[in-house]
């Protein structure tokens, strides 16, 4: 009797098993996003992230977005990946001039909180702590030299960025590469983000070298994040040992908000270490 | 929540004494039969800051860790409980544990062939590998289970266990519910023909199930993970043979990076032993078998299993330093051990017998390759990688060959000297990249014993090693004056350090009273930062700099 009971709950206890089948994560359908074949890289070169932390109503935001022009534009071009993170209360929109909402759902306030900015403007370089304190993020007038500081780096890993865009249905298929040029044991994440150009609106100013005060009423905001594709932080790409010229491709399906200028997004993904936060890559592309 | 279940204990008894006009007779037996038992323990610190070894600022400036044992018994019957206080922890221990309360508490009693456990419990399946509860407090380890524990042996040589509850997490439960069951079968005990032949054999095998509501948002998680396993011992004259295999299904966590392999542990031990010598043979491949009652813990929390390590452990302060903690994401490893026994008045015997012992483990990872090309090992949202059970991994985690002599050579002196060679991987074993160690260590350990009352007994060690912090010598003396007093005097000095700056003396002089079961120590000086580690099991000691006093007692 004893027995029996006890082989009757080892084999209840037996069926408490869920078997996982394949696929094991919850993504989004991509079997509609067939992967293209992505072109080599002859000459990898670091790319910087810089996520600049900003708010419509922040009188010395404009000066900031001109130092960030002058590193992106005139200084390193390509080599610059921008992402405009409109947050805090400085952000918030409220009735009358300021009712443009540029925050990114909660998104930008988790990095602002996550990353205890002080307040705006501030802007992060790959998000190392280049002033020899526990800060990933600078005032202005530091920015052009943490900028030099980074891109000085040799890169470790590669990313590519290909976009496959249907304007009918606003379908957007994101493929993005990341080749290891030399064998790999960090922790990983892969984080991407939509940023919208040349949204117009009323902007906060106290210097009149950025535009009139204290309004500029036809500011052309840049860069500025729109939306996720795998939440705040990203999701983990690797861990572990990774050896040197592995790759990993991932696709990503976004259907994308009607209220954006298609013609203005563009996809931006970075690869940062869990543990430092730092960013290894990023890279843009367009989405069409 | 935990304070309610004591509570609640101590109403019952109180109850169950206070009906006293009818029941005088029985209190009176019951009182009678009653036992209590029990002990405590305090260790509290007064630190300094050291920036030369990197003990920090501590803000409390003393930390303690106390807890006191009560344990009652009346024949059948059985209830403890255990108090304990953190304010604030001591450093190197888990600051989760910061508060005051009664995380254990359980009453047993046994009847009709059962015997059962409502509240805390530890206890093991086989040797670990799918269910293993059990607190050490020099590690802060306590994964003990709070609920149900029922063992039953309905037949002679037949033992039944079923376990069913919460694992203890700090002053909390984890948010895991295990379920278990383990049968075992003496088959020498159970027919009665076979009782007295010399080849025994026992068999089990065990089950355990953990339960926790997860919902994610990017992964599809099992709410329900079990491992099971089985196990065969058999035994033959001088020899005695144990193995087990325990399996778990799909069970992506934190310590695995979320991949969905299945995990497998394999453990086989072989032991031959006659008076004066003995040898020992065991090898353990495990793969992905970390089991915790949340996918999320991390460390040494929540788990429901143990590895044991094969891996030599010694109390000597230097060849301690690079101490192997198991990997429960994949290792394979192996010990061969030989002692021998020169007899009394032999040759090389002497008076008083000489021993010998020759110990080597050894540690690899286990092989892994990529599941297809494009998916790198351990690829989170993966089967992780594919492993070939019976090849070793490339990359070495751990080596200890160890030669011990072993003599008392009169009744005043007695002489102990050991040779160990280490290679330790500290970037697997400490999770920091630097080259592995190469270390060879001399030990010399002698005790004198003035007379019935005092003795001396002093170590002296060397290590070299041209990795790591470099060479280390130690030194040590003893004072004991039987039965009350104890002081000694250490130094460790790691002379060998590439940096001169950290060419640095860990210096320490303690003195220890005891009268009767308690004992008072005291010791004042610095703790090199490092592992500790017990059965594979180890934890982060910071460095220190200060003042302990330790006290424990029983009754």
């Amino acid at each position: 009797m004893t027995i029996g009971f006890f082989l009757l709950s080892g084999a209840v206890l037996f069926l408490s098993c869920d078997k996982v089948k394949p696929p094991y994560m919850n993504v989004t359908d991509v079997s509609d996003c067939p992967v293209p074949a992505f072109p080599d890289i002859a000459a990898p070169q670091k790319t910087l992230l810089i996520e600049e932390f900003t708010g419509h109503k922040c009188v010395y935001c404009p000066g900031g977005a001109h130092y960030i022009d002058l590193i992106e534009q005139e200084s390193y071009g390509d080599r610059v990946v921008v992402l405009a993170i409109h947050a805090s209360g400085l952000a918030e929109p409220e009735p009358g001039n300021y009712s443009l909402d540029l925050r990114a759902g909660s998104h930008g306030e988790e990095l602002y909180s996550y990353f205890t900015i002080p307040g705006e403007p501030r802007a992060g370089f790959n998000r190392e702590k280049l002033d020899g304190t526990n800060n990933f993020y600078g005032v202005p007038s530091t920015w052009q030299a943490y900028a030099e500081t980074v891109l000085a780096h040799a890169p470790v890993i590669t990313l590519q960025v290909i976009n496959d865009y249907d304007p009918a249905t606003r379908k957007l298929c994101s493929h993005v590469k990341t080749k290891f040029l030399t064998a790999n044991s960090q922790n990983l994440k892969i984080a991407l983000f939509i940023s919208e150009d040349s949204i117009v609106g009323y902007q906060s100013n106290n210097n009149t070298a950025y535009g009139t005060t204290p309004d500029i009423v036809d500011y052309v905001f840049m860069n500025v994040m729109r939306d996720e594709f795998v939440g705040t932080f990203g999701e983990i790409l690797t861990s572990g040992n990774v050896a040197q010229d592995s790759a990993v491709i991932r696709t990503y399906k976004k259907i994308l908000d009607p209220g954006w200028n298609d013609r203005h997004c563009k996809v931006v993904a970075y690869v940062y270490d869990t543990d430092t936060d730092v960013v290894l890559q990023a890279a843009e592309e367009k989405v069409y | 929540m935990r304070y309610k279940y004591a509570f609640v204990i101590v109403v019952i008894i109180f109850c169950f004494f206070s009906n006293s006009p009818a029941r005088a007779q029985g209190v009176e037996k019951f009182l009678k039969n009653s036992q209590i038992s029990g002990n405590f323990q305090f260790d509290g610190m007064y630190y300094n800051k050291d920036s030369m070894i990197g003990a920090p600022d501590v803000p409390q400036k003393v930390l303690m860790n106390a807890f006191a044992n009560i344990n009652y018994t009346n024949g059948p019957f059985s209830a403890g409980f255990r108090f304990e206080n953190y304010l604030y922890p001591l450093q190197g221990y888990d600051a989760r544990y910061k508060g005051i309360g009664i995380p254990y508490r359980f009453v047993s009693f046994e009847k009709d062939k059962f015997t059962i456990t409502v509240g805390n419990s530890y206890d093991q399946f086989g040797s670990g590998l799918v269910y293993r509860t059990w607190q050490d407090p020099s590690l802060g380890l306590d994964n003990s289970l709070d609920g149900l524990n029922v063992k039953v042996n309905p037949w002679k040589g037949i033992t039944l266990k079923g376990i069913w509850g919460k694992q203890r997490f700090y002053f909390d439960w984890g948010p895991g519910i295990v379920r278990g069951a383990d049968a075992e079968f003496s088959i020498n005990d159970i027919f009665t023909k076979l009782n007295d032949k010399a080849l025994r054999v026992s068999i089990g095998g065990s089950f355990v199930s953990k339960y926790q509501e997860v919902d994610d948002p990017i992964f599809k998680l099992p709410k329900n993970v079990a491992a099971y396993g089985g196990r065969a011992s058999v035994s033959y004259k001088n020899f005695l043979f144990n193995g087990e295999y325990a399996h778990k299904i799909n069970d992506p966590s934190t310590i695995n990076n979320r991949i969905y392999k299945p995990g497998n542990a394999t453990l086989i031990q072989l032991t031959y032993a006659k008076k004066g010598m003995g040898f020992y043979l065991a090898a353990i491949r495990t793969d992905n078998m970390s089991f915790k009652s949340d996918l999320n813990a991390e460390g040494n929390d929540l788990n429901i299993n143990y590895i044991p390590s094969l891996a030599k452990q010694t109390t000597y302060s230097l060849p301690a330093i690079y101490t192997y903690g198991t990997q429960p994401n994949g290792e394979f490893g192996m010990q061969a051990q030989g002692i021998y026994t020169f007899k009394k008045k032999s040759k090389l015997g002497g008076k008083y017998g000489t021993n010998l012992s020759l110990t080597y483990s050894r540690y690899n990872a286990i092989d892994k390759k990529q599941i297809d090309e494009n998916t790198p090992i351990d690829s989170t949202g993966t089967l992780g990688y594919k492993s070939d059970f019976f090849k070793i991994g490339k990359n070495a985690y751990y080596e200890n060959f160890n030669f011990e002599f072993s003599k008392k050579f009169s009744k005043t002196f007695k002489l102990i000297v050991d040779y160990f060679y280490i290679q330790y991987n500290a970037a697997v074993i400490e999770g920091h990249a630097m080259p592995n160690i190469h270390s060879h260590t001399v030990v010399v350990d002698m005790t004198f014993n003035i007379n019935d009352k005092n003795s001396i007994r002093s170590e002296l060690q060397h290590m070299y090693t041209k990795q790591g912090e470099g060479s280390w010598a130690f030194a040590l003396v003893e004072y004991t004056i039987a039965p009350k007093w104890f002081f000694s005097v250490s130094d460790m000095y790691n002379y060998g350090n590439d940096i001169s700056e950290k060419r640095l003396h860990y210096y320490s002089v303690a003195t220890a009273f005891a009268i009767g079961s308690t004992r008072i120590a005291l010791n004042y000086g610095r703790q090199r930062a490092g592992i500790l580690c017990v059965g594979g099991v180890c934890r982060y000691v910071p460095a220190a700099n200060g003042l302990s006093l330790s006290i424990s007692t029983s009754f």
